[in-house]
């Protein structure tokens, strides 16, 4: 049995701050503090304890960040825009070689996996 | 896939033999049989892919046993039924009257104390109370000291504030448990116990937190909600003597309840009100507080916070205000009546507060500047000394610590000689048995006889032996009771 938070089920027996950060891609341990902070959920309340109005306050502070497949296109538009304009990491990017300087000698293949255009499809 | 026209006549017995030769030519015996593997001559084929084990056979599962360890699982599947019965062996009840004749004595608690210390939870887990057939405890100098502290309890509890310090395994928790019996004895029950065994669960995190605008404080009504019950159990009989001393009305379970001053008594105050806060802010538990101040003229009120130097440590919890600040414990209601019960703030007409520290937490300097032990370094880090606690503490003419003293070898002798009698100590002769002799004493023994040496073999002598022991632990531990039960009972 889960507990369906922003469309996502998220296992019954989870810390609400744990089962947060885990499942809902752009909220980490910090932001899921954060949201059970002005919630007012407990640090050690797990998901089957959680109340119909706190569930739909936390998917109403969720719907208010950008999480998800917004922040996925955000991250592909940054992408595309780097490249279009023509800079280095854009370059990179699209030869899915690593942006941010590290050399190419070895162990690229991580880069070469994940440094694409459209980053998250 | 060929069909035999062949049509069932009564021709006789040629025709079954026929029958049985055709049927082996039947489609279903060539469906059903087993396809021989296809080899070629000299070759032999490679499975490929991860060769897969046979499944390991499943372990029969043992009804009664534990998934817990060895420390945990003695207490949990309650192996003191086990031990041996100490109702026969002539060990007297903690009494506050027959303390001095007690001194340096095993003692058990009476039967209703024994009742009340376990509805407050005052025995805990690794004190290793599951040797014995019922929690025993041993008089020494620190129960004086306690006895002493007893005696003012004639004046407010803000002039009687005692914390008790000292090493892990020293005997802290015991002491409080001691304490909260005599003061039975003492009071003949008439004595409010107000017990908290684990302060952590104030801070950790573990219970639901509500802000009360009109109390100005965040309430935890999960945590304060258990804690009541407990207070409930323990003290029925003297909530029941309290009658409340205003009218209160309340709604709990969807039915309201008006109970009237002098008619209901603060039990049926604690036994109907379930709700501390978790419908809605409440003022449950100062209106509880209140009603054991103003009867504490006539019936004093002793508090023993154990592990109390947890909210001194660590004050800043592990909850956060909306703005994703953390709350200090003294922004708690349950944290600010401790706070304020230890600095003398909030006082009973009759009473004392008796602190106790812990070990297992980490080591900052708000206690022992608090407790006027060392003086505040203005080097210090924030969160090495919270100042306001420790101010806090000095409040009032302060805190008195009480360093707890070590066993002497005479009480160490009186212990072990107790756990002798019940079978947790024993007392064997294998190490002079010659099977368990060293090669190398074997080797000295001979050497010593070829001399001409006259090497008589040792006789077991209980006495000797049992001293060996006791000289042998009183040093290992020295004089740490806690140390000492580890030593005896859970070394091998």
């Amino acid at each position: 049995m889960g507990v369906h938070i922003f469309g996502k089920s998220i296992k019954h027996n989870a810390l609400v701050r744990i089962g947060l950060a885990k499942k809902i891609f752009g909220v980490g341990y910090e932001t899921a503090d954060r949201i059970c902070a002005k919630v007012g959920i407990y640090p050690k309340m797990r998901m089957n304890q959680l109340t119909d109005p706190q569930v739909m306050a936390i998917n109403k502070e969720l719907s208010e960040m950008l999480i998800e497949g917004h922040l996925k296109q955000k991250i592909n538009n940054d992408i595309e825009l780097k490249r279009s304009i023509g800079s280095y990491a854009g370059t990179r990017h699209a030869a899915g070689l690593p942006v941010r300087g590290q050399r190419t000698r070895n162990n690229s293949s991580t880069a070469g996996r994940l440094n694409r255009i459209d980053r998250h499809h | 896939m060929f069909r035999l026209g062949f049509k069932r006549t009564h021709v006789g017995t040629c025709w079954d033999a026929n029958a049985r030769q055709l049927r082996q030519l039947s489609r279903s015996s060539i469906t059903f049989a087993a396809s021989a593997p296809k080899q070629r001559d000299g070759k032999k084929k490679i499975k490929l892919g991860i060769k897969k084990k046979a499944a390991a056979p499943s372990k029969p599962k043992r009804s009664g046993m534990t998934h817990l360890k060895f420390k945990d699982a003695v207490r949990a599947l309650n192996f003191e039924k086990n031990a041996a019965d100490i109702s026969g062996s002539g060990i007297k009840p903690l009494s506050f009257d027959a303390l001095k004749s007690q001194d340096s004595s095993v003692v058990k608690y009476d039967q209703y104390a024994l009742q009340t210390l376990r509805a407050l939870d005052s025995f805990k887990k690794y004190q290793h109370h599951e040797l014995f057939s019922e929690p025993v405890s041993l008089v020494n100098s620190n129960t004086l000291e306690i006895s002493k502290f007893l005696e003012n309890f004639d004046s407010s509890s803000k002039n009687n504030r005692l914390c008790l310090i000292g090493s892990k395994g020293i005997g802290k928790s015991t002491l409080l448990s001691q304490a909260k019996a005599l003061a039975l004895s003492k009071f003949q029950k008439d004595v409010v116990l107000l017990h908290l065994d684990h302060t952590e669960k104030i801070v950790e995190g573990s219970s639901d937190y509500i802000f009360n605008k009109r109390l100005g404080k965040y309430q935890q009504p999960m945590f304060t909600k258990r804690w009541i019950m407990k207070l409930r159990e323990a003290n029925k009989e003297v909530f029941e003597k309290m009658p409340l001393t205003r009218d209160v009305s309340f709604t709990s379970k969807k039915t309201e309840y008006n109970l009237k001053k002098n008619e209901n008594s603060l039990y049926d105050f604690v036994l109907l009100n379930h709700d501390f806060g978790k419908v809605g802010p409440s003022t449950a538990f100062s209106f509880f507080i209140e009603e054991l101040v103003a009867h504490s003229k006539n019936i004093p009120v002793l508090v023993t916070i154990d592990n109390f130097n947890v909210i001194t440590s660590e004050p800043l919890t592990a909850y956060y205000h909306p703005n994703f600040t953390p709350i200090h414990v003294s922004e708690f209601e349950i944290g600010d009546f401790i706070l304020n019960l230890a600095s003398g703030k909030l006082s009973f007409s009759k009473g004392g507060v008796l602190l106790s520290e812990s070990k297992d937490v980490a080591d900052r300097h708000t206690l022992s500047v608090g407790l006027g032990i060392t003086e505040y370094n203005p080097y210090w880090k924030v969160d090495e000394c919270d100042v306001s606690i420790a101010e806090n503490l000095l409040d009032n003419g302060g805190v008195a610590p009480l360093k707890l003293k070590e066993l002497s070898k005479a009480q160490t002798r009186t212990l072990m000689s107790f756990w002798k009698d019940v079978n947790v100590l024993q007392n064997r002769d294998y190490p002079l048995q010659e099977v368990f002799k060293s090669f190398e004493q074997i080797a000295s023994e001979e050497v010593a006889k070829a001399a001409g040496a006259n090497v008589e073999d040792h006789e077991f002598d209980p006495e000797v032996h049992f001293e060996k022991i006791v000289n042998h632990n009183f040093v290992r531990s020295a004089g740490n009771p806690g140390h000492l039960l580890k030593s005896v009972a859970l070394s091998y």
